[in-house]
């Protein structure tokens, strides 16, 4: 009878658990990407932050 | 100068939970440095999301009124992380926006096979062609043609910084569904580029 093996280092591991996607090209293209996917980041406005302020501190 | 920047050196080392917690014991000012810390991340996901600066403003401000309303009536659930709750509240805002609007976000396909068909949404102003010479312009606009599930995923991922098991708790999806859109966003995004010849490397 014809065993199939596993190597030790596959057993036991969850898909579930990875927190990144796992197929190579595209992560490569993620960490090239991410400085400028970074550049996008934008600030609220300071009267939206101080009207969220005020809001806060009425009790 | 900016009105959050000079947040006092210990509230800088407590974490999110604490300064919930100090929140709700009376403590109106820590609310100052939970804005510091995720403004920027909830703020750019709202905005990507909604693709109009104005409305981004009004759904971030609903969302901490909502946030700081839910703090003072207890009804807040220690077990969860602050900023995935909080996106929680603005995707489910977005999400009350385009339904009440009756507007479809952008292009929905089921696999992202005809993105490439998509780009060219309407005629550009003379100004509108200068900004498109800037990269981050042609990304942004990229983002703005992902299918929804995808673009959803990487904003969520990349802008709000959530794991993917906190992405597809807030989306109501497997993480493996949530994981293959990332996927699927990222291998559109870079045909997109292919497209439009865009370098990764171009500042």
């Amino acid at each position: 009878m014809t065993k199939t093996f596993t190597p030790p280092n596959q057993k036991n591991v969850s898909k579930t658990e990875t927190n990144e996607p796992s197929n190579q090209p595209d992560q490569h293209f993620y960490g090239s990407i991410k400085q400028q996917l970074n550049k996008l980041y934008r600030e609220p406005s300071e009267e939206t932050i101080t009207k969220i302020l005020n809001y806060a501190k009425k009790r | 100068m900016g009105l959050i920047k000079h947040t006092p050196m210990r509230l800088q080392q407590v974490s999110d939970q604490d300064l919930v917690k100090l929140y709700i014991g009376g403590d109106e000012s820590v609310i100052e440095e939970l804005l510091r810390r995720h403004k920027s991340k909830i703020f750019t996901s709202i905005y990507l999301l909604v693709k109009d600066q104005y409305l981004a403003e009004d759904i971030f401000q609903d969302a901490f009124i909502k946030v700081i309303n839910t703090l003072r009536s207890g009804r807040y659930n220690e077990e969860g992380k602050f900023l995935p709750w909080v996106m929680r509240i603005a995707h489910n805002l977005v999400i009350d926006y385009f339904r009440k609007e009756k507007r479809t976000p952008t292009i929905t396909s089921a696999d992202g096979t005809d993105v490439l068909n998509l780009i060219q949404v309407h005629e550009e102003s003379a100004e509108e062609r200068m900004l498109r010479e800037q990269t981050h312009v042609d990304l942004r606009k990229m983002i703005h043609h992902l299918p929804d599930e995808q673009k959803e995923v990487l904003i969520m991922r990349h802008y709000a910084d959530l794991s993917f098991k906190e992405i597809a708790e807030l989306t109501d999806v497997s993480i493996n569904t949530a994981l293959g859109r990332m996927r699927y966003a990222l291998s559109n995004l870079r045909k997109m580029m292919n497209v439009k010849e865009i370098s990764v490397s171009r500042s």
